[in-house]
């Protein structure tokens, strides 16, 4: 076919760019263990690591961490195939509905952040709303989403970016499926639900399950919404290690390098393991489309 | 079950695609809806179907209107082109699924699939996934699974275009032998003259939306009742002339006529001509081209017209030879001939 | 039926859930005074949009800044998703897979990780805190989406135009710009529009490769967001949002326009 030079020639900026992903990836490692010959640190050693996983510190902000990953990937999941489904069935995947179910992933976390302050705080719209059925009479009747352990403001903001993400990624496999699929099972005697849930759903599990990994490690490496809606004690994990990694005494930098391997580690290692999962299982379902 | 349809008018998109169809099928008949493709075959399918809502007309099954009841509950089961069958699902499973919407137990279902796919001739198909069977086997499991469903009316919409020739004549003869065992009411849509012919008791033509004309295979080719439906199945030609006093005369031949006055054109089909040394007619050889088991000649009369003619096997004729026939035209094919025609 | 009833529900609420928010934005942006339980300001003003446009931030150049960096991030991104898309769809050769793995890495690396460790390689290059580590950072965070974006379209075209177009003369460049390109352009300019979007929201990567040197608005609306005055943390994310749904807005428009063209033709 063609020439094989031409190939390599228009694929050296990725080269370059991966190569610079992996350098990243490297340095982070490398000061993690220990070695930054800038500071005169030669000798690797996993101690970092070892105090890094010992800390009790460390252990709330990882469970923070994951907690709000899966909470949030799993209501997102959940929800945007409602929402897929709705789409497909009411708006047969078109028009002005679409485009806005689309808006929420084209604004940026911060601006999200600020948006559940002000409904969600125990002064925003929804207390006043709460307010005005009667239902309070004090703002600090209201439950308290934001900044406080239970992450649940936190997990809410995500929502709202993530729901429509999911509807948004797994709506043209299922109109297609649903358009072909569902038909004929409709025509060979399912009810629309009936349909739906036997052939329209387990077809588009591969587009959804997708999306939840992707909202999962998104999350769980996330910074903005823990920072700006998150509780002060405990931390979230990349919360925890930026502040390590801002510490004025420069000798702490090796123990925030850990912080940040755990975190490029676990994703690494539960994306791997994520995959292996999925494969086997859509593999029954969907025949690994 | 009877199908009636009555002046069914669809629009898909601001597009009219059926503009008053009328049908009616009787009960266990095996109709087969021929025409050119974008005609509005498949449309009409999915309206009698239920997934698309005509704009007016009536559709009733044995009497029942199956206006505003929808494709899960009206009993009429399409197969369709793209086959559809579900890549999740073993063969079984994809044959059960009528059942198990109709709430029959598991192990009965399966078994009620079993046997249908025996019918089939694929036995003990059951287990294997559908996504490595073939063409003709996809087709078979979407056929078992129809009937699983246990149709008032089987639409079959191009089932065989997708298949190989001689998978296409195996198919044929299943699908027959099927529709007698079960003397189900099937409606067949196909673009192929032959396999519209071959097959059905009736054959109904649609052109651009509307029926040109319903009847037995043979009436429907010998006896076309306008031009359009004569020409659709092809090897004709069309020799206009008009009525005097009870005779068709046109440039070539003259034949007794009972019709009103006027313009008319009049059908010749290729078998009319048949050779005879003494015959009346004197037509030119113009070319021979050799097809296999056939051989296609073209033949010019005197004034000019253009007629091809099929002879078995490699004919000796060059051009310029000049043949003799006789031409049996036996009830004349006249149709009327309109200004500007 | 009733089951759409319950869907056509969910999505007004989904609807609700979208545009609520944004109406909030513009009145808290436009309050003087809006306390606990009024569901509208009681007094209005137009304090924080003076102090946007005149105060210590310096709006123009924050925009400006911005948006440049978002043009360039959108133009490289997209350029360099062309050349690879172009590769991996129309050439044959070992290790493809490896490519497409390639291409979707900066998505694999968690964020904040993928930001402090291109800092230290920054660094050693001379470019950390420059406008234009920035940009190069901003570039590798949108280019999976441009490689992804680009794929598809290059390999939906295929190859066969341009054999056409060499067969009848034309140089392989010259083919491209002038059969293949034209083809492409709703995924070029699809490729743009979200490589701009990313590049100009992004917060934590601008944060730290640049080093506080580097100002875009996406940056310096965060501390508003974290104080106290709602309002002016209003006018902020909603002069950042409406400049990022214009560009989005354009850039559909533009798509649109390009596809009806392709249409007529």
């Amino acid at each position: 076919m063609r020439k094989k030079r031409t190939a390599c020639l228009l694929l050296l900026p990725l080269f370059a760019v991966t190569a610079l992903s992996l350098l990243a990836c490297g340095s982070v490692l490398a000061q993690s263990l220990g070695v930054i010959p800038a500071f005169g640190l030669e000798e690797p050693t996993l101690d970092y690591y070892r105090n890094a996983l010992t800390s009790p510190a460390f252990h709330s902000a990882l469970l923070v961490s994951l907690r709000v990953a899966l909470l949030s990937a799993l209501a997102a999941a959940s929800l945007g195939t409602v929402l897929c489904a709705a789409l497909v069935r009411v708006c047969r995947a078109r028009g002005a509905m679409v485009s806005l179910i689309r808006l929420p992933i084209l604004v940026p976390h911060t601006v999200t952040a600020l948006f559940a302050i002000l409904l969600l705080s125990q002064t925003g719209l929804v207390s006043r709303c709460a307010w005005a059925l009667g239902l309070i009479d004090d703002p600090g009747q209201f439950p308290q989403l934001l900044f406080t352990p239970g992450y649940g403001g936190t997990i809410l903001a995500y929502l709202w970016k993530e729901v429509p993400f999911v509807a948004y990624f797994t709506l043209a496999l299922m109109a297609g499926v649903s358009a072909t699929l569902g038909e004929a099972a409709e025509n060979l005697g399912a009810s629309p639900l009936r349909s739906f849930l036997t052939v329209t759903l387990p077809l588009s599990l591969p587009a959804v399950s997708q999306a939840f990994l992707i909202i999962f490690l998104f999350a769980f490496g996330g910074y903005e919404l823990p920072l700006l809606l998150g509780a002060t004690v405990p931390k979230a994990l990349p919360v925890y290690a930026h502040l390590a990694y801002m510490h004025p005494d420069l000798r702490q930098r090796p123990a925030a390098m850990a912080l940040y391997g755990v975190i490029l580690l676990l994703s690494a290692a539960m994306a791997a393991l994520y995959g292996l999962l999925t494969h086997r299982l859509l593999r029954k379902i969907g025949g690994g489309r | 079950m009877k199908l009636e349809i009555e002046n069914l008018s669809v629009a898909l998109e601001g597009r009219d695609i059926l503009r008053g169809v009328s049908l009616r099928v009787e009960e266990g008949e095996f109709l087969s809806l021929l025409g050119p493709s974008g005609c509005g075959k498949t449309t009409l399918l999915k309206t009698v179907a239920g997934i698309i809502a005509p704009r007016s007309g009536g559709i009733r099954l044995d009497g029942e209107d199956l206006t505003g009841l929808p494709p899960h509950k009206r009993g009429v089961v399409i197969l369709f082109q793209d086959i559809r069958l579900f890549p999740h699902m073993t063969a079984a499973e994809n044959v059960s699924f009528p059942l198990r919407m109709q709430g029959v137990g598991r192990r009965e279902r399966l078994e009620q699939a079993e046997e249908l796919l025996s019918r089939v001739r694929l036995p003990g198909w059951g287990p294997r996934r559908v996504e490595s069977f073939s063409g003709g086997e996809r087709q078979r499991v979407a056929l078992a699974r129809a009937l699983a469903a246990k149709p008032r009316l089987l639409l079959l919409d191009e089932p065989f275009s997708a298949l190989d020739e001689n998978l296409r004549e195996d198919m044929r003869a299943l699908v027959l032998s099927l529709h007698r065992e079960f003397h189900m009411t099937t409606v067949l849509v196909t673009h192929d003259r032959e396999e519209a012919l071959s097959m059905s008791g009736r054959v109904a033509l649609l052109f651009d939306g509307a029926v040109e004309q319903c009847g037995t295979p043979r009436e429907v080719y010998l006896h076309p009742a306008t031009r359009r439906a004569a020409d659709y199945f092809g090897g004709c030609t069309c020799l206009d002339g008009e009525v005097r006093g009870g005779l068709f005369h046109c440039s070539l031949v003259t034949l007794p006529a009972s019709l009103p006055e006027g313009r008319y054109t009049l059908c010749l089909r290729e078998q009319m001509w048949r050779p005879a040394g003494n015959g009346p007619y004197a037509l030119t050889v113009k070319e021979v081209r050799f097809r296999g088991p056939e051989t296609m000649v073209a033949l010019a009369a005197e004034d000019g017209t253009l007629f091809h003619k099929r002879f078995p096997g490699p004919a000796p004729f060059q051009a310029g030879d000049v043949l003799r026939f006789h031409l049996d035209v036996g009830d004349p094919v006249l149709f009327p001939r309109e200004e500007g025609l | 039926m009733r089951r759409n009833v319950l869907l056509r529900l969910f999505l007004a609420a989904a609807v609700l859930c979208i545009l609520l928010p944004a109406a909030v934005l513009v009145l808290w942006s436009a309050a003087a005074r809006w306390s606990w339980p009024s569901l509208l300001p009681e007094r209005w003003s137009a304090r924080t949009v003076r102090e946007l446009l005149f105060g210590s931030q310096d709006l123009w150049r924050l925009l400006g800044s911005s948006m440049s960096l978002g043009s360039g991030a959108a133009g490289l991104s997209t350029l360099i998703g062309l050349l690879t898309a172009r590769a991996v769809s129309l050439y044959d050769f070992p290790g493809k897979g490896l490519v497409r793995f390639a291409g979707l890495l900066p998505l694999l690396i968690p964020g904040t990780v993928f930001a402090t460790g291109i800092h230290l390689v920054l660094l050693r290059l001379g470019l950390a805190d420059t406008a234009a580590g920035v940009l190069l950072v901003h570039v590798m965070t949108a280019l999976p989406y441009s490689i992804s974006i680009l794929t598809d379209v290059t390999a939906a075209l295929g190859g066969a135009l341009e054999e056409q177009a060499a067969v009848l003369g034309a140089g392989p460049v010259r083919a491209f710009f002038a059969i293949s390109l034209p083809e492409l352009m709703p995924g070029v300019l699809s490729s743009l529009s979200m490589a701009f979007i990313l590049s100009y929201s992004q917060y934590f990567t601008t944060l730290i490769v640049g080093g506080g040197r580097v100002k875009t608005l996406a940056l310096v609306m965060v501390p508003y967001i974290q104080g106290g005055d709602r309002s002016l943390a209003s006018v902020y994310a909603l002069a950042f949002t409406g400049s990022a749904l214009l560009v989005s807005a354009l850039f559909e428009a533009l798509i649109r326009h390009w596809q009806k063209r392709g249409d007529r033709l």
